[in-house]
């Protein structure tokens, strides 16, 4: 007051202002820093607990949901800004190389990760690629015609290009997808096939034969591709589905003469492996060098409980321009036990827990030699590379939107981003990869159990074989639904040519309301509205039976039908015969409201198998013959028939014996007459 | 007597059976079918591989103002002379006619045309090698006429300059020095353009326009002998592994291709049913060369090799690149600084680097030493020559196809196990048939428009195809692999016990009968034969009782 008094009031004014500016500047920032603070964890404890897992995280800043801030805008992008601005005084460019601003290409890609029952984590990666676009139907032979690929991978686009190809789709699905407890099949069931290998197409051509000529070439292209047996689908394992697998929108065809064809075939006991996954990686204009595809390693996604790749080509066409484009989507998803990978990637040796570590059941007995272990700990802190071995190495560069990464948990997970050692969180745990640097997630949770919740599966399908000593097998399908509305289902099913079908035997067998456990007394028509069949025909053709059923709302109903079991030739057996031939899943889909589609899994079918013991036999065979034969001449060249006596005095003038005998005179003959001499 | 009849009668059935049944009937089966070739002709045609070949090209001499009634028999001596006096390993020479009206008009009916030597009268004597048809324009004054020097400069142009690449090829017996480089000419190649970056950030390049511009009047133009299809790709992530080289300072731009990651560069290779080349446009990394890859050389560009157009825009501009040519692969184009982030290839940049891979392609495909570009040649001397090249490539084809002939035959007589199926004597006689129906299209000088020259080629790609597919018959070399050893392997355990029981019961036979007259004529009484003819030892101690018990048992 003092100093104020001893300045001029005008003065003093602008030094109350200037004062008063001053402060606002200095706290609009605190301010804002604060904001910041709430969600910026930066404390170095955090990445102690991370470090060391088994500690319990426990921050001192309390982490608030309610503010989200966007990677981009904090301190990461200007300290990023820094190392590129020091590169760049080192960094030489080519002047005569001019920049453009926006450049981009169509591709996307994004991670959706949903923690689910039992601590089980889905990781879903998804990426969508655009072709340039080209006016369909012109000749590549044309002199001034030349073909453009930026993003979308040069070989798929030959594969569709030269055959006509309209739709592709390539799934390569294993393991067990428990729908009991984790709910439906992530994307409803449309990104995932039945265990092993499935392919399907749309293929325009002017004659069935034409096309399953393209749809062989595409088959054994494919093969070569994606190292799978492809090769080995033929006419007896292709179907041409009626109503299942048809798209729901307007193919483009640039041939009006044409037709579309809609073909399938499907592998059951294929592997799948890195093999299949390294080829679809390549496809990816980032080649897992950049983006969410460089967590992608064939150790960690094959090495869990359910994993499915998927790639689905389609041709669209605008209708005003008259040119069309290719759009590529492939999805890579991955369900993966926690506490066992993190377990397995620590020791990769399995070692018993020791004593400490044992979580035994306190309210039963226990002691250094008893324990009742407790279920699974529902409180879990880990980071995404502790499951999949490596970080995530940025976005990718190429396209306008970055690579996103999105987990789907409830509210009582706690997800950051780790950048540079920093953590972030946002209000809808999704994360834009703006930056170049290598980011992780991070997940923490008091209660695994506490899941987001998925929508109820409509519908459950089990398939078994029914054997019997008859002679005659069964087959027996059980649909259940548990929901309240009726469900209407396209039922889609292939089966090898040496399973002889009696349709005629298609009963239902059983249909119990699953709520009073009343009986219906339904017959198959009541449930069948359409039934499309295509019997086999031996090595040339599969058996393919398509219906439209309807389960009535809590209820369950069993159909079965009779078959046969056909004998195969010789060198139709794999080398594994006893182990039974697999029969490909059926495929369900569930027209409405929502559209669900789900595979049963595969059957084992064990044929009569022969002892392929043919070289044993060749060989027992044709010595038989062979001594016959030897028996016969030698007998006729050189075995006389003689009398006991006369063979006796054959011996006696050329046996042995006699030999001797003569010997033994000769000798003693010239001794003899040595001695008399 | 009858005991040793019956068994001579067996011995001598089953070895009667034996060599007339058995032994033809295994003969049969067992020989391997072998068609018979004509050797001796394809030995013939590969010692002297155009014996038959005597190629003769029509010329045509037009003259506007002046008309030179015996012209053609004056330049058609001097030609003579002038091709008498090479030696020539394919015999070839021309033959000058009047120029015909009615057989040009007819001839562009069709689409194709002859050579013509259109004689104008000029102050100075001068020669032009015409850029768009197939057409030498002489200048002559007044003076060439009177010194009668006009049909011997008509000679030497002809020989020297229209028929450039006949006058320098056909001297040697190796047609192409098939250089190392040239991968085997096909009458489709495909070409794959790659823009490659060694990082991930986005970036561009105007290839359309400028493939458009400066690459499609080439293909065009070459069309009648090779036909392209083009391909561009843009692939991140892939420098061909020169990141590899950052540590390297030693590298040199001349080793440089053999550094380079072999496995990279195979990926690159697209399969396909007819031959691939590449051309690739790398930029380096950045991590690994932040400032610039050390071993590339920037250099000015030597304009004197690019087309006109091209020289204007880069007269005074530094490339910093430099091109390599992998062999029977493509060409590289490795640049020396990394492209920034959006960096767009413009088309002036694209432009030079259009021709370099064009004067690279003509070397790939095995073009002549004489049409490469290098040889201050544009790509318009190379439209002059294009039906030469024609005639080049078929006596080419001829020669690799009578080679193929003839290394089928020279296998054939080594391997003599190998079989040799009827396809494969059709194939060689056609190929035979066809390689004669082109000999005497070569040789005919009535007939030698464009269009004779493109059917020639297709009849001699043809021929090529015939050939190879007589030497890769697929029969014929799967059976190869079934040696001798096995079938012997097979027949042995059975002929072999055949073989000695046959033999030993008929020496044994042949010694029972031996001894048994011999017993007879030195025992005398003491052989006593039976009812049944047999012969019969008697030991001298038992003499009585066994003559007895014969009798007894009679």
């Amino acid at each position: 007051m003092v100093i104020i008094s001893n300045i001029p009031h005008s003065s003093s004014i602008k030094v109350i202002l200037l004062c008063f500016i001053f402060i606002l500047g200095f706290l609009v920032p605190i301010s804002y820093a604060d904001e910041l603070v709430e969600t910026h964890i930066q404390n170095k404890e955090v990445e102690d607990v991370v470090k060391n897992n088994d500690v319990k995280y426990e921050s001192k800043t309390s982490f608030d949901p309610s503010s989200e801030i966007d990677v981009t805008d904090t301190s990461i992008l200007t300290s990023l800004d820094n190392i590129e601005s020091v590169k760049s005084t080192e960094q030489v460019w080519d002047t005569n190389i001019k920049t453009k601003d926006n450049l981009y290409y169509e591709f996307d890609e994004s991670l959706k990760i949903t923690p689910l029952k039992s601590n089980f984590l889905l990781s879903s990666f998804n990426f969508e690629i655009n072709s340039t676009k080209y006016e369909p139907g012109v000749s590549s032979n044309g002199f001034d015609e030349y073909s453009h690929y930026t993003v979308f991978p040069k070989s798929i686009n030959r594969i569709i290009r030269q055959n006509s190809v309209r739709e592709l789709h390539i799934r390569f699905t294993r393991g067990f997808w428990d729908a009991d407890s984790w709910g439906r099949i992530p994307y409803d069931g449309f990104k995932a096939g039945g265990s092993g290998v499935e392919l399907w197409s749309v293929i325009e051509a002017s004659s069935k034969k034409v096309a399953y000529k393209k749809w062989k070439y595409v088959a054994n292209t494919l093969s070569g591709m994606f190292c799978t047996s492809l090769n080995f689908v033929d006419a007896s394992k292709t179907t041409y589905p009626y109503k299942s697998f048809i798209p729901d929108y307007d193919v483009p065809l640039f041939d009006g003469k044409n037709q579309l064809f809609v073909m399938r075939a499907a592998l059951a006991n294929e592997n799948v492996c890195t093999e299949n996954l390294t080829p679809l990686l390549k496809l990816l204009p980032t080649k897992s060098r950049s983006g969410i595809s460089t967590l992608l390693d064939g150790h960690k996604v094959f090495d869990s409980y359910w994993h499915s790749l998927s790639i689905d080509v389609k041709t669209i066409c605008e209708e005003e321009s008259l040119v069309c484009y290719d759009n590529l989507k492939a999805n890579v998803g991955v369900v993966m036990h926690v506490p066992n990978t993190i377990q397995r990637n620590r020791n990769p040796i399995p070692k018993p827990v020791t004593g400490e570590g044992l979580r035994c059941d306190t309210s039963k007995y226990h002691d250094a030699y008893e324990c009742f272990p407790l279920p699974d700990n529902f409180e879990t802190i880990f980071l995404l590379s502790d499951l999949f071995g490596k970080k995530l190495q940025g976005s990718n560069l190429i396209s306008n939107n970055p690579s996103s990464v999105c987990v789907e948990a409830s509210k009582d997970w706690k997800i950051l981003i780790e950048s540079n050692g920093e953590f972030f969180g946002t209000q809808s745990n999704c994360f834009d990869l703006t930056n170049n640097d290598k980011n992780d997630i991070y997940f923490e949770t008091k209660n695994s159990s506490s899941i987001v919740r998925r929508d109820n599966v409509p519908l459950f399908v089990s398939r078994s074989i029914m054997s019997n000593s008859i002679g005659r097998d069964g087959l027996r399908t059980v649909f259940r639904n548990p929901t309240n509305s009726a469900k209407s289902v396209l039922y889609f099913e292939s089966l090898p040519w040496f399973m002889k079908i009696y349709l005629s035997t298609l009963i239902v067998e059983q249909a119990i309301d699953t709520t009073t456990g009343m009986k219906f007394d339904f017959d198959i028509k009541d449930v069948l509205s359409t039934l499309k069949y295509a019997a086999a025909s031996d090595r040339k053709r599969p058996n393919q039976i398509e219906y439209e059923i309807t389960i009535p709302p809590h209820s369950t109903i069993i159909l079965s039908y009779q078959f046969e079991k056909n004998l195969l030739k010789y060198s139709e057996y794999p080398p594994d015969a006893n182990h039974g031939f697999e029969i490909e899943s059926a495929v369900v889909t569930v027209k409405g409201p929502t559209k669900y589609q789900s595979r049963t899994s595969t059957l084992l079918l064990v044929l009569p198998t022969p002892d392929f013991s043919m070289p044993y036999n060749v060989i027992i065979l044709t010595s038989t013959i062979m001594g016959l034969i030897f028996g016969t001449v030698f007998n006729l060249l050189v075995k006389r028939v003689l009398t006991l006596e006369d063979a006796e005095r054959i011996r006696a003038v050329s046996g042995p014996k006699y030999k001797l005998k003569k010997l033994k005179e000769r000798l003693l003959s010239r001794f003899g007459t040595n001695k008399n001499a | 007597m009858s005991t040793y009849y019956s068994r001579k009668v067996s011995i001598l059935t089953i070895i009667v059976l034996y060599l007339l049944v058995g032994v033809p009937a295994w003969y049969k089966l067992t020989s391997i079918f072998r068609v018979k070739l004509p050797v001796h002709y394809i030995q013939s045609l590969n010692d002297n591989k155009f014996q038959d070949v005597h190629m003769v090209l029509p010329i045509f001499i037009k003259s506007t103002i002046y008309k030179f009634p015996d012209i053609d028999k004056a330049v058609q001596t001097q030609i003579n002379y002038l091709l008498d006096e090479q030696k020539q390993v394919i015999p070839w020479s021309l033959q000058v006619s009047q120029y015909d009206d009615e057989l040009m008009e007819s001839a562009k009916k069709h689409n194709s045309s002859y050579h013509v030597v259109e004689l104008i009268l000029d102050d100075a004597v001068g020669l032009v090698l015409s850029e768009d048809e197939d057409k030498t324009i002489i200048f002559f004054d007044d003076e060439s006429v009177i010194t009668n020097d006009l049909p011997y400069f008509i000679a030497q142009t002809v020989v020297e300059h229209a028929f450039k690449l006949e006058n320098e090829s056909l001297d040697k017996l190796v047609l192409f020095s098939r250089a190392i480089y040239s991968i085997p000419y096909s009458p489709k190649v495909h070409l794959n353009m790659f823009l490659l970056n060694g990082d991930g950030d986005p970036i561009s390049w105007e290839i359309d326009s400028v493939l458009k511009t400066h690459f499609t009047p080439m293909r065009d133009f070459v069309s009648p002998i090779v036909n392209f299809t083009v391909d561009t790709s843009i692939l991140y992530y892939n420098d061909l592994g020169l990141s590899s080289l950052a540590n390297t300072s030693n590298s040199t731009s001349e080793n440089i291709i053999s550094k380079l990651d072999s496995l990279s560069i195979t990926k690159l290779n697209d399969v396909r049913d007819y031959p691939t080349l590449n051309f690739a446009i790398v930029f380096p990394s950045k991590e690994s060369f932040p400032g610039g890859v050390s071993f590339i050389n920037t250099q000015t560009l030597d304009t004197s090799e690019k087309v006109s157009d091209v020289k204007k825009l880069h007269s005074h501009n530094r490339t910093s690149w430099e091109s390599f040519l992998i062999p029977k692969w493509g060409s590289v184009i490795v640049n020396k600084y990394p492209i920034e982030k959006n960096g767009v290839l413009n088309e002036e940049f694209m432009v030079s680097v259009i021709n370099a891979f064009s004067n690279n392609l003509l070397k790939l495909l095995g073009f002549p030493t004489a049409l490469k570009a290098t040889d201050n040649a544009t790509i318009s001397t190379f439209y002059n020559s294009l039906n030469s090249y024609k005639r080049i490539v078929t006596l080419s084809n001829m020669d690799k196809a009578v080679t193929t002939l003839h290394t089928l035959s020279t296998m054939l007589e080594r391997f003599q196990n190998m079989p040799v199926p009827q396809e494969v004597q059709d194939d060689v006689i056609r190929s035979l048939e066809l390689r004669l129906e082109i000999v005497d299209i070569l040789n005919n000088p009535e007939i030698g428009d464009s269009l004779t020259w493109n059917k020639v080629l297709v009849m001699s790609n043809e021929l090529v195809d015939l050939t190879e597919k007589a030497f890769f018959n697929q029969e014929m070399i799967q059976q190869n692999h079934v040696p001798r050893e096995h079938k012997l392997a097979v027949y042995l355990p059975l002929l072999g016990p055949l073989t000695v029981m046959i033999i030993f019961s008929l020496m044994n036979n042949i010694n029972e009968e031996t001894s048994g007259e011999a017993n007879k004529q030195d025992v005398g009484d003491e052989v006593s034969i039976t009812d049944n003819s047999e012969i019969e030892l008697i030991p001298e101690d038992k003499e009585d009782s066994s003559s007895t018990s014969i009798n007894e048992d009679h």
